[in-house]
């Protein structure tokens, strides 16, 4: 145990002290503290609490785009091969299930879909990702994750946020307080199509964290991608030169109190009011970002957005690059609930491939000609996997205790495969990797110290990887 | 005899070594065991992946101090003690944790280790390591020293200081606060104007804008007394209790879900809220207040009812907490709850932070482990849960208020009424369909052995589907399964039902179908289906029940290959439209690929009966008897198979149907008002809180926080620091929990001192924006030190004498001249103390969540001022969030924000956004931030809109009023205060402009654009800093 404690404690911070007790919030910090350093003073950074932050070291991705496989796909019908598993089909496992399951499983079930060899780097891919087959060679396997809790809501948030007990700040927020945004028009974490259950809000909020960080919700699983908005952001009832009017006047009426006053200029109040310019400009920068139409039409029907079965989510991860594009800092995309397969095991993880398949290989092929997929990271993952044993005769349990998620661009090695599981596929048994790890990992990758990036709340400071969390070294190009 | 000893002492010499609390030297007789025995096998099987070289789980087993350091599971040997050993617990290969992992040690191994452990462990050249071992005693000790830092010292009597000029000061407050400014040679602002002031105090208060007619009451009020009669009036309306409960319901973490996982109703949380409401609008003496909120169901139980209902709802602050109510380890589940109260309590009242304690000493406050699990103890004692099951429930009891224990008794009569008389129709009709049934012997009889001699062609029909071929299909009336025409059932065209087409269904199903018999006569009814396990359907003709096992075996699998033809016998049809109708209401139906009517030709043994209305599965019954019977039938097997003769035959459970219809319409009808009133039953208060445990006892200490690896049994106890030299052992047959409670509001004790000071400081936050210790939530080490700790004595003190009274607090500090202060900025004053730490002036304030849409709800005229109940429209134990929704109409009303629900996972996005705390833990000071999507929900959400378009009809239907008279009453309604010139003109400019642009637009009339003009100025004027910070 090198790590340092759950309760290494720095002596004060004055940036984070201002943060907690200034009642003045966020206007006041970023002014007096914030663009004091940077000199611009900009206010609009001070409205948002996003200015620019610089990374512990120098980054090799600048943003994250995460695909969350919401419900918990199978690695042993995926991406993890286990020629043992297809050949002892039916067979008991001949070693101890894990003590606590979340439902009665059998004998070992094969997988019922074909696997391939693809690429130079050879990864094994199943026939239900053709088109991200093609890609493996930009991806990194990684073969041997796991986690520590056996159903939805509790992995979804140590998936997002490390914990499974308590509500702490999802890892978006925790990126956008180590780095702040690069656009201050748009939040800088945002989230389309999150599912509400399973962690909800949590599992994009900033929790004790300054609001500014928290993840913005466009819609959630239930609205199709196309109608998804940033909450308040359409103005349903006041044409906008109407509403331009209406600032105009709240703008001269500010000035007036201002020069009526004989003090220094108020940082808090300043800050209030170029609150209104920026959320104008948001309102204004946001929809364009959300119309597609300028998009080509080839562009638009790789992502399958002409096909009934991939168009939603398509549109989701097209939506991802062009907030990548436009400086966001954290984008999750969500599968939402779709891959839980006790039963129709067959059935289900076919169609549900079939939506994201195109819709991902489209997106990994359209960052990589941007040239953004070299500092842009993209995450592929579930909360869990599914176990290489039976439930019923057809679906498979959650597994937390090994399964695969895979990485591209940002600085991570592409072609590689790292980590194993056991021969069938169950338990990570090489070169383990917990979500701690994996968000150390992430946090490495954009230049920040999982260790050093800390935030004092309640008389302790705490960590998105809390006492644990270590670098996969071994992944990094 | 002697030498017995000897040889026993010899033969023993492993097992009687000296516990190592007694003795550290090692004996040589001990050396060489350990060499010969224990060494080898530690040597052989652990070194590889617990040695030197690799620390698999951070453990080490190659010396005495890496056993007792342990690694990430705890420690790996507990001298003396082998059942709190991990090390002998991994090798037993009992539990999870099997080592080695790949098999077993031998027997003897195992026994030499337990029994090297049993003698203490010892381990030859580590002796210092015992030696130091013993006296370290591992556990930390609270000292004498820890007891003086200042938050856990007693209270200190403080003097108000009396410092040349301060004339200003009106109160202690005021002297103590003066004489620290003038320390540095500071001095306190001007007194704020009237206006500013009532406004200040009416918001503290009540969370809203003061009136115009309250506002210019107290501008016209000379009197000295003024001021304090402004306070009286305010603290004496309901609208306190309602914004301060919300205050102490961000400590307690309120919300009307679980959130986290599978986000469920606490539907009935919201008793609690009413509680606290109730508690700060009754002024409910604070140690009162705590003790209900900690042990209320255990104190004496108040004799007046309403007030013993209450003390049973307090409880709710320890049950409503965040919890993960799926999760599949339920130990896991139970120590988290127990940790979710315990931090709450602890932070809530005390403002200490125990959760650290949980996994090791606290780092910085004296806070050891064992005293976590001595307070844990008492909470696992506790009922909170009804069971720890994937979803978990939790525990409530019934509250109820005199008038529902009246209505509930006169329910309880109309229900036993209605029952009696559903019970005695049904009975009767029972009877008389029996006696029916019964004259109809001869027509069943008939029927049956006509159907009988019929089971004969069914016979040869089954052997005929189940030899292969299709041909028998040829003349009969052929029916797709997923053809049906009404149901439940779902089509599956893949996977169960690829290349045919199968129904399944969810948790029951059915289908129907429209089908045409093209003549009458009798059919055989197969069905082809696939089913692992056996799903029997029933299967009705126009509504009658024909079979009640239909399609009701295995087949084998649920897949196609599975599919087979079953006959399940002779349906009599008419000819012309029919209904068939499948179905299964106790479990999913099998997967049917399709159904089959063949005709069979008979010849009639006999004239069918006509015109009677025989039970078709008695029919069937009986014709199955006959034909099992075959030749050996008598008379009188035939009368001991007959309706009604020794109950040969089942009586149906469910047989309304075989009723006259007057009957079944009449039965029904009852059924609807016994409904009715099992509904209104629900009405019946139930609240969350806890109980006493059915397992009282104290618990291990957990390593590390995991009850995988327990330690030593921790005595149930209070926190050591805090602990007086007379404090009693916690000795009792309950939980603990109200020595607990008694023990933090106990006169003259550290424990009540430090619970006075963490509430008078939250008191002092809550109305200065800051507390005198800034960090309200922890007076630890590692929070602030007070800024006045005299002062912060001084009124833990004035508190305790004023029987804990929170309002005696709030005159106190409200007619002090400090809270009369300006806000006005001072340079040479910022020079000096920027953050106003001394409180050179008033704190400007932005308005709480709550207070935005409470005032805006009040300017609109739209307020709703109704107390207390749910607005909540979800069951309990329901879910509140899906993948794709959360409640959203329930926050369409107009009540106080303090009565919306509180969903966590999925808080209400306009207060959210103002701030408003994610009920995860206790926050008494909650951050101010500000940020763009508050500027969107005021310009752009359809809320404020809709809020601001009838203040706008409030200011437009006063006739007899000019348009600058509407600005004025606009700005005495937002600011009270009447506008400047300038400002009237500007405003009217800005109507008179805006109604000129909408309608340049088109489309609006006059009148629609001046309206939409003047909810614009209203959006405008409460979009302001003026309106949204209190100065």
């Amino acid at each position: 145990m090198n790590s340092p404690g759950c309760c290494q404690f720095t002596t004060c911070s004055s940036r984070r002290d201002f943060l907690r007790y200034s009642s003045t919030g966020f206007g006041l910090l970023a002014l007096t503290d914030l663009l004091a350093k940077s000199a611009e003073g900009d206010p609009a950074t001070a409205a948002d609490g996003l200015a620019l932050r610089p990374p512990h070291f120098e980054p090799r991705a600048r943003r994250v785009i995460f695909l969350f496989m919401h419900g918990g796909p199978s690695q042993v019908d995926t991406f993890d091969y286990k020629p043992q598993l297809q050949r002892d089909d039916g067979k008991p496992l001949p070693f101890a299930k894990p003590r606590i399951v979340s439902s009665p499983t059998g004998n070992l079930l094969s997988s019922p879909f074909r696997f391939a060899q693809h690429g130079e780097s050879g990864a094994w891919v199943s026939e239900l990702f053709p088109n991200i087959a093609r890609h493996v060679d930009q991806i990194c396997f990684i073969h041997s994750m796991f986690g520590t809790n056996s159903r939805h809501g509790a992995a979804a948030l140590e998936l997002h946020t490390g914990s499974d007990t308590f509500v702490r700040p999802s890892m978006g927020s925790w990126v956008n307080y180590g780095l702040g945004s690069e656009n201050h028009n748009l939040p800088g974490y945002v989230t389309i199509c999150p599912t509400l259950t399973h962690g909800g809000l949590n599992n994009w909020s900033s929790a004790f964290l300054p609001a500014a960080y928290q993840g913005t919700p466009m819609g959630n699983a239930a609205t199709a991608s196309a109608d998804a908005r940033i909450p308040f952001v359409e103005n349903h009832h006041t044409p906008p030169h109407l509403q331009r009017m209406e600032l105009d006047f709240l703008s001269q009426i500010h000035r007036r109190d201002a020069s009526a006053e004989d003090r220094p200029v108020d940082h808090e109040l300043e800050s209030r009011i170029q609150s209104f310019e920026l959320a104008f400009r948001m309102q204004m920068e946001a929809p364009s970002i959300q119309d597609v139409s300028d998009e080509t039409s080839a562009t638009r029907r790789s992502y399958g957005l002409d096909d009934e079965v991939t168009k939603d989510f398509g549109l989701q991860c097209l939506l991802a690059r062009r907030f990548a594009e436009a400086g966001v800092r954290f984008i999750q995309v969500s599968h939402s609930y779709k891959w839980d397969q006790h039963t129709e095991l067959r059935a289900m993880h076919r169609s549900n491939a079939a939506e994201v398949d195109q819709p991902i290989a489209a997106l990994l092929k359209d960052l990589s000609q941007r040239g953004l997929l070299d500092d842009t990271l993209v995450l592929w993952c579930g909360e869990f996997g599914r176990t290489p044993v039976s439930e019923g005769n057809d679906g498979r349990d959650h597994n937390p205790h090994g399964f695969t998620a895979w990485m591209a661009g940002g600085g991570v090695r592409p072609g590689m495969r790292y980590g194993a599981t056991d021969e069938y596929g169950y338990f990570a048994a090489e070169d383990k990797v917990h979500f701690h790890d994996l968000h150390a990992t992430m946090l490495h990758l954009l230049g920040l110290d999982h260790e050093r990036l800390t935030y004092r709340y309640a008389g302790r400071d705490f960590r998105l990887t809390d006492v644990h969390g270590r670098v996969v070294e071994k992944i990094i190009s | 005899m002697r030498l017995l000893v000897a040889l026993l002492a010899a033969l023993l010499i492993p097992l009687a070594l000296p516990h190592v609390a007694d003795a550290v030297e090692i004996s040589a007789e001990q050396a060489r065991f350990f060499e010969t025995r224990i060494r080898p096998v530690l040597a052989e099987h652990c070194f590889e992946c617990h040695g030197a070289d690799v620390q698999e789980n951070n453990l080490r087993l190659d010396s005495l101090q890496h056993m007792l350091d342990g690694g990430d599971f705890g420690r790996a040997v507990v001298p003396g003690e082998p059942d709190r050993s991990l090390m002998l617990l991994a090798i037993r290969h009992e539990d999870t944790l099997r080592m080695p992992p790949e098999s077993k040690l031998p027997t003897r191994a195992i026994i030499d280790l337990t029994r090297w452990v049993e003698s203490g462990a010892p381990w030859p050249d580590q002796t210092a390591v015992l030696r130091q071992r013993r006296s370290a005693n591992s556990l930390a000790v609270v000292s004498d020293e820890d007891r003086q830092f200042w938050a856990f010292k007693g209270l200190q009597v403080t003097e108000p200081p009396t410092v040349a000029g301060a004339a200003w000061a009106r109160t202690p407050v005021d002297q103590f606060l003066y004489a620290s400014l003038r320390a540095e040679r500071l001095t306190p602002a001007g007194a704020a104007d009237r206006r500013t002031w009532i406004r200040r105090a009416t918001f503290d208060l009540h969370g809203v804008p003061p009136t115009p007619a309250e506002a210019s009451a107290f501008l016209e009020d000379a009197s000295p007394g003024a001021y304090a009669a402004v306070i009286d009036r305010l603290l004496a309306s309901p609208r306190y209790g309602e914004r301060w409960g919300r205050h102490w319901l961000d400590v307690a973490r309120y919300a009307d879900s679980n959130g986290l996982d599978e986000n469920i109703c606490y539907a009935n949380a919201y008793h609690y809220r009413d509680y606290v409401i109730h508690a700060f609008n009754s002024d409910k003496p604070y140690d009162v207040f705590l003790r209900e909120q900690v042990a209320g169901d255990l104190l004496p139980p108040a004799e007046d009812a309403e007030a013993r209902r209450l003390q049973l709802i307090g409880t709710g602050f320890l049950a409503l907490g965040p919890k993960m109510l799926a999760c599949d380890d339920g130990e896991k589940m139970r120590m988290d709850i127990v940790d979710e109260q315990l931090n709450t309590l602890a932070q809530a009242f005390l403002g200490l932070t125990v959760g650290c304690a949980r996994c090791h000493d606290h780092k910085f406050d004296p806070i050891p482990m064992t005293d976590y699990y001595a307070l844990a103890g008492i909470f696992r004692s506790t009922k909170t849960m009804e069971n720890y099951k994937v979803v978990a429930k939790w525990f409530e009891r019934p509250v109820p208020t005199p008038e529902s224990a009246a209505r509930r008794k006169q329910l309880d009569e109309e229900l036993a009424a209605l029952r009696s008389e559903a019970s005695s129709i049904e009975q009767q009709a029972r009877q008389d369909w029996l006696a029916t049934a019964g004259s109809q012997a001869g027509a069943y009889l008939m029927a049956a052995a006509q159907r009988a001699d019929h089971l004969g062609r069914v016979d040869a029909l089954r052997e005929q589907t189940s030899s292969g071929g299709d041909a028998w299909l040829d003349d009969a009336i052929v029916v797709e399964a997923e053809q049906f025409t009404r149901g439940t059932a779902n089509r599956l065209d893949a996977g169960y039902g690829e290349g045919i087409g199968v129904i399944a269904s969810g948790a029951t199903g059915d289908a129907e179908y429209d089908i045409e018999v093209p003549s009458a006569g009798y059919y055989a009814l197969a069905s082809r289906y696939a089913a692992a396990e056996a799903r029997p359907m029933t299967m009705l003709v126009n509504g009658g029940v024909y079979f009640e096992q239909c399609a009701g075996h295995a087949t084998g699998g649920w897949f196609p290959e599975h599919q087979r033809w079953h006959v399940e016998g002779l349906v009599d049809l008419r000819a012309g439209p029919q209904t068939l109708r499948f179905e299964r209401t106790t479990g999913p139906i099998p997967h049917v690929d399709r159904w089959a009517l063949k005709p069979i030709k008979l010849t009639p043994l006999v004239e069918r009966p006509s015109g009677e209305k025989l039970y078709q599965p008695w029919l069937n019954a009986l014709a199955l008897k006959l034909f099992e019977a075959g030749d050996q039938l008598t008379l009188a097997a035939a009368r001991r198979l007959l309706p009604g003769a020794n109950d040969a035959l089942e009586v149906p459970v469910s047989s309304r149907h075989l009723y006259p219809d007057e009957t079944i319409a009449r039965l029904n009808e009852l059924d609807e008002k016994i409904a009715a009133v099992e509904a209104a039953f629900t009405a019946e208060p139930v609240a969350m809180g806890v109980t006493e445990g059915p397992e009282i006892g104290d618990m291990p200490l957990h390593h590390r926080g995991n009850y995988f690896t327990p330690g030593p049994i921790v005595q149930r106890g209070y926190l050591r620091v805090l602990a007086e030299p007379d404090d009693q052992q916690l000795q009792t047959a309950g939980s603990g929990r109200l020595q607990l409670a008694h023990w933090m509001t106990r006169p003259n004790s550290r424990a009540s001192s430090l619970a006075a000071r963490v509430m008078v400081n939250r008191i002092w936050r809550w109305h200065f924006g800051r507390g005198i210790v800034r960090s309200t939530d922890n007076f630890g080490r590692l929070g602030e030190v007070p800024s006045h700790p005299a002062l912060l004595d001084y009124l833990a003190n004035y508190f305790i004498e004023h029987a804990w009274s929170v309002k005696a607090l709030h005159r106190l500090i409200m007619n002090s001249a400090a809270y009369r202060m300006s806000s006005a900025y001072d340079g040479a004053a910022a020079a000096v103390d920027r953050d106003n730490r001394l409180l050179w002036r008033m704190n400007r304030r932005r308005l709480e969540a709550e207070s935005l849409r409470d005032s805006l709800l009040v300017l609109s005229g739209t307020l709703d001022d109704a107390m207390g109940g749910t607005l909540l429209k979800v069951e309990n134990h329901a879910y509140v969030t899906t993948s794709g929704t959360a409640i959203t109409d329930e926050y369409d009303q107009p009540r106080r924000s303090v009565y919306l629900p509180v969903v966590r996972s999925a808080m209400y996005e306009p207060l959210a956004t103002f701030d408003f705390p994610d009920p995860a833990m206790p926050n008494g000071d909650r951050p101010t931030t500000t940020i763009a999507p508050q500027a969107l929900f005021l310009t752009n959400s359809q809320l404020v809109h809709r809020l601001m378009g009838a203040m706008a009809d409030k200011l437009l239907a006063s006739a007899g009023l000019t348009d600058a008279d509407r600005i004025r009453a606009a700005y005495e309604q937002i600011f009270t205060r009447v506008p400047s010139e300038n400002e009237a003109a500007d405003a009217l400019r800005f109507v008179d402009n805006y109604a000129a642009a909408v309608r340049h637009a088109g489309e609006e009339s006059a009148p629609a654009a001046r309206r939409r003009a003047w909810q614009a100025l209203c959006r405008v004027l409460v979009s302001t800093n003026e309106f949204i910070y209190i100065e």
